[in-house]
């Protein structure tokens, strides 16, 4: 299976002139990207979901919002690998060759009775031989600019990691949440200091009584929106509890989602098979050859059409510009 | 080797995820959430402050080393004394004292009764206390300061006998509505029977103390050390008397015999001896 080629373009004609392993190893890396990818998405999409019927308590929307979340992960992480690959690819392709050297060994050649089939076995020719070479791209450059980039890529990356970790950890323990919910709710010290009247002279017991007011207020069930899922219409009070109770737990679980989100993302920078791989190598050649070609097909015309101007007319009085 | 990159990282990949479906599982993930965080932070909605589980522990004493037949319970004393030193004593006391203490001091109208009762419940605080200060080698200013610094180490809290006392303004600052041991020395506790002060234990246990309260555990502690003191009193504020210290610049006052006490005002952590206590109207209420 090519899981690939929905979202790499990973065609299995790149691979014509490798080795079977070679192939299916790419294959393998590639799905894996792809799995990922979708894993993520599929992460944001429930994420999406999740934050939705905690604030409207309804399903269509919160399905709604769920999709308009994981297209915004979709596009996102879309565009951190791509830009991770164009990186690659073009490191790949600049280190694998330069064109001008290569277009001026033509110049000395009689290329203006070439075929195009001739065109082509000339630059099968020499696509094999790039190949032979076995080139392997130097990322040893550094710039400021990388910096910036790279920072803004992982901080996009930890912002909806950080969104999906919170949801995901309300999804983990909804059942114990509901239950502290309802704990907080029927807790008469909370619920006498409601009731309290605010005072002239305490401006800290006044805080209390608001918060605890505002408290209750927050998991009071609206009998034309029951809650579908956690019994508060506050996510804030919902994520204090969360946090008070999962304590250096929690920071743990939005660690281990940091570390989910960034590990595509590290992997498409740093790991050979994909900054190295046999499959940029390949759309890198196919590339590479695609200039050569157009490169000799144009200026065989280009030569054609020199003789045919130098043969009927008279070359050097065209293009010097008579005296007045 | 390089395909080790890429393998261990698809694995910490799949790994996470696994761990992820697992705590979707009702079945792994008890010990990670913690229920009684909910209970401690709905205790800050508590209007009274409630005596602070950690200082005390009750438990029985099961040593065998003590012949009575009573059950005793424990408490820990600790304070930081003028120099900073940290001190920690746990002492018992028998089980049922607070309330035996706030029986008498409901029935008392002097000073005398409350330390007579209580002195008695503080015997194994007074004796570890005595203990640590011959251990300390310390002088006699030295002990004073000991035992002083305790006291003065607990925040101010306002004790009135009035049963709508709390919150209100004095002319020495504005106090808040609850009875408990506020950082900033504006706790209040009202409707303490019969003339707003607490019982010598009963400030030990809560650490509720105003100055009269704070100047007869501080008596009830150093008379029973042994040392020549008095609870000093004018029309609106109580001290600590020391006798056999103390200069000529010195703030003090008298007893009805004419003999002096140096005062020392034990509502603030700052307050040394020596500083200047205001008033010329003092005299020992309780020697």
């Amino acid at each position: 299976m090519n899981l690939g080629k929905y979202i790499f373009g990973v065609r299995e004609e790149y691979f014509a002139k490798i080795s079977t392993d070679e192939k299916s190893r790419q294959f393998l890396v590639y799905n894996n990207l792809t799995l990922m990818f979708f894993t993520l998405v599929v992460f944001s999409i429930g994420s999406g979901v999740i934050f939705g019927l905690m604030i409207f308590n309804h399903w269509l929307i919160a399905i709604g919002i769920g999709v308009f979340l994981g297209a915004i992960s979709f596009i996102l992480l879309l565009l951190m690998f791509f830009l991770n690959m164009t990186t690659n690819y073009q490191d790949l392709y600049l280190t694998m060759t330069e064109m001008e050297p290569t277009f001026e060994e033509y110049e000395k050649l009689e290329i203006e009775n070439w075929t195009d089939e001739k065109a082509l076995i000339e630059t099968e020719k020499r696509k094999s031989l790039l190949r032979e070479a076995n080139q392997i791209p130097n990322f040893d450059h550094f710039h400021f600019s990388s910096v910036i980039t790279s920072i803004i890529k992982v901080s996009l990356i930890l912002i909806i990691s950080c969104v999906v970790a919170n949801a995901m950890e309300f999804l983990f323990f909804y059942g114990s949440i509901n239950e502290s919910l309802e704990k907080i709710k029927s807790d008469s010290t909370i619920n006498v200091c409601a009731q309290h009247k605010l005072t002239e002279l305490n401006s800290e017991l006044n805080e209390k009584i608001v918060l605890a007011q505002w408290t209750l207020e927050m998991l009071k069930e609206d009998a034309e929106h029951p809650f579908i899922f956690i019994k508060s219409r506050s996510v804030l009070l919902t994520m204090q509890v969360l946090e008070m109770s999962l304590g250096k737990w929690k920071t743990l679980l939005d660690v281990l989602f940091a570390l989910l989100f960034l590990t595509p993302f590290v992997l498409l920078k740093k790991s050979r098979e994909y900054a190295g791989g046999l499959f940029l190598k390949e759309v890198a050649l196919v590339d590479i050859s695609h200039s050569l070609m157009f490169y000799l097909l144009s200026e065989r015309e280009r030569r054609k059409i020199l003789k045919q101007i130098r043969d009927h007319y008279d070359y050097e009085r065209l293009v010097i510009k008579e005296e007045e | 080797m390089k395909r080790n990159f890429f393998d261990i990282s698809r694995w910490v990949f799949w790994i996470l995820v696994a761990i992820m479906g697992i705590l979707i599982l009702p079945y792994f993930k008890n010990g990670l959430y913690d229920e009684n965080k909910i209970n401690e932070w709905v205790k800050n909605f508590d209007t009274i402050q409630p005596v602070p589980l950690e200082d005390t522990l009750i438990e029985i004493d099961t040593t065998g080393l003590i012949n009575d037949t009573l059950s005793y319970a424990f408490k820990v004393w600790d304070w930081h004394d003028f120099e900073g030193k940290w001190h920690s004593i746990r002492f018992k006391f028998p089980v049922g004292s607070l309330n035996s203490s706030m029986i008498n001091r409901i029935d008392s109208y002097e000073y005398k009764p409350l330390y007579e009762h209580d002195k008695l419940l503080l015997r194994d605080l007074i004796r570890q206390m005595k203990d640590e200060i011959n251990e300390a080698n310390l002088d006699y200013f030295g002990a004073l300061e000991y035992v002083c610094s305790s006291i003065q180490d607990i925040p101010y809290t306002l004790v009135v006998s009035e049963s709508d006392g709390c919150p209100c303004e004095e002319e020495f600052g504005t106090f808040s509505a609850y009875c408990r041991v506020q950082s900033d020395g504006r706790g209040c506790c009202e409707g303490v029977m019969p003339f707003g002060v607490y019982a010598p234990f009963e400030f030990v246990y809560d650490e509720h103390g105003d100055c009269d309260t704070r100047a007869l555990l501080a008596y009830t502690l150093l008379k029973e050390m042994g040392f020549d003191v008095a609870v000093m009193v004018n029309k609106n504020h109580s001290v600590l008397g020391v006798s056999k210290i103390g200069g000529p610049n010195n703030a003090y006052g008298r007893n009805a015999f004419g003999k002096k006490y140096y005062l020392w005002e034990l509502t603030n952590p700052d307050w040394r001896f020596g500083m200047n206590v205001s008033g010329n109207d003092w005299y020992a209420d309780l020697e």
